[in-house]
């Protein structure tokens, strides 16, 4: 009988017949005994853990740094604990603050979308919900702050389309603030009750940096020249009067009435 | 899986942070993620087979974690909610980047960290056989590799594995199973002295074991 199991580390091959696995084909898949699914089994959990690389664990966190900082700003401004929030979810009131959420999302996305397709919207019209807002931490930097928002613009685009696709009335309800349970991770629209308080204030400060309404505001970092820290700021892509181009503000989270704390405007093609 | 202490140094469980986050502890989330970044890391490094496909996808999910927190009702153990959170968001992503194929660069090939298998008395059989597995994970069917890699690489009960890709234990089992014996093709031709030792290979005449 041929030795059809692998003859060990002397020939440093342990063969590769399918044979000496003991293999069998059912459907499209393969199928081995039992020593070699438990062997498999075994190499697999000797695999060490890859560390996070440094770069990815600074992104991660500054994200998460933000996205603390626009829900302490809300609680601040609301005077709404988080808990609060927590609490009436679970006493299964969830439905109710779904519908009223999912109406100011809907509301935002409506106005959003009309806001991109009509730059020239009145400013009056210009309503707290109705800022598409999302908290994604990204590091703007002053040198490339032009591409990295035009980037941005197109993503913002495409999650406002996906956002208003999840919220027809036709769709189960899916909001940012309170969760489906089957799935967290499928809401990718942002926070929008985390950002409640801030768009109050930012739009009241949209309103001191720019005529137009803005099409998206972005909750980020950026370090302003000669400044040796990062800030969090907030990204405003309003549409310019010139036809096909956006107007990007880069304001202090700060930013209040007149005290706008500007750190940067700058003026872009529109990606379309 | 629930820490009750441990880098970074706070002596809460996880899920006391969790709690306390939910009230609007502005540390607490952060904790978590930084007690658990490499598992979650390692989650969806080997889940999407991709570091950048990984970062995305690792960034979304825990921002959605980070919000949806009140939903994480307790029953399970917090890192279980959250593998949950970061295999689904890889396997979006996955099946987002299956509708727009790429091409790979040239020497794309991904290092998972060094000294993936530990063998010190082969290394080069080691770094071979840690090059396999990887490309071989890779090649396998995104639901197949997320369970192995639940299963095998992270040591989840198929229960738990079960939870949190949301569909019942005989699939992950299955998926399991398949996905196994596509790595055991794929790794045959590969030197590995620790094979020798203990693997037992069936031969399909006689049942003999190595």
């Amino acid at each position: 009988m041929a030795d059809q199991t692998h003859s060990g580390p002397e020939d440093g091959r342990p063969g590769t017949s399918e044979e000496m696995l003991g293999l069998t084909q059912i459907g499209d898949d393969p199928h081995v005994s039992p020593e070699v699914d438990a062997f498999i089994s075994r190499t697999l959990s000797n695999l060490d853990q890859p560390p996070m690389p440094d770069e990815v664990a600074k992104r991660i966190f500054s994200a998460l740094s933000a996205e603390s900082a626009v829900r302490a700003a809300q609680t601040e401004t609301t005077g709404t604990p988080a808990d609060e929030l927590a609490r009436r979810r679970r006493r299964g009131r969830w439905f109710v603050a779904a519908s009223g959420v999912a109406a100011a999302c809907a509301l935002g996305i409506v106005v959003g979308s009309t806001v991109l397709s009509d730059p020239g919207a009145p400013a009056s019209q210009i309503q707290a919900s109705a800022i598409p807002m999302s908290a994604s931490g990204m590091h703007y930097e002053e040198q490339n702050l032009r591409s990295q928002v035009s980037e941005q613009i197109s993503t913002w685009r495409s999650m406002a389309t996906a956002t208003a696709s999840q919220l027809a009335p036709t769709e189960p309800v899916a909001t940012p603030d309170v969760t489906t349970t089957d799935n967290p991770s499928r809401v990718t629209v942002p926070g929008a009750a985390a950002l409640a308080a801030a768009r109050a204030s930012i739009t009241e400060c949209v309103k001191n940096v720019s005529a137009g309404t803005p099409m998206h505001v972005d909750i980020g970092l950026y370090r302003a020249p000669a400044q040796p820290v990062e800030q969090q700021v907030a990204v405003v892509a309003v549409p310019a009067a010139a036809e096909r181009m956006v107007d990007v503000y880069v304001v202090g989270l700060g930013c209040k009435g007149s005290d706008t704390q500007l750190r940067a405007h700058v003026r872009i093609p529109d990606p379309g | 899986m629930e820490r009750v202490s441990g880098p970074p140094d706070d002596w809460r469980t996880d899920h006391e942070l969790m709690a306390a986050h939910v009230a609007g502890d502005p540390h607490a989330f952060e904790i978590i993620v930084q007690r658990h970044r490499d598992r979650f890391w390692a989650v969806a490094l080997r889940t999407t087979g991709d570091p950048e496909e990984a970062a995305d996808g690792l960034q979304e999910a825990l921002l959605s974690a980070f919000r949806n927190a009140g939903s994480f009702r307790g029953d399970s153990a917090v890192t279980t909610w959250l593998h949950r959170v970061v295999v689904n968001a890889c396997l979006d992503r996955l099946r987002r980047r299956a509708a727009r194929p790429s091409v790979p660069l040239p020497g794309a090939d991904t290092d998972f960290g060094s000294g993936m298998l530990a063998d010190p008395t082969d290394p080069l059989g080691a770094k071979e056989l840690k090059i396999e597995i990887d490309r071989a994970l890779r090649e396998l069917p995104a639901d197949q590799r997320a369970a192995v890699v639940l299963v095998d690489v992270e040591g989840y009960s198929v229960d738990e594995a079960a939870s949190i890709l949301a569909c019942p234990s005989g699939t992950v089992k299955s998926r399991c199973a398949r996905g196994r014996a596509k790595l055991a093709v794929r790794l045959a031709g590969v030197r590995n002295p620790s094979v020798g030792e203990g693997v037992g290979y069936s031969s399909t005449e006689g049942g003999e074991t190595a």
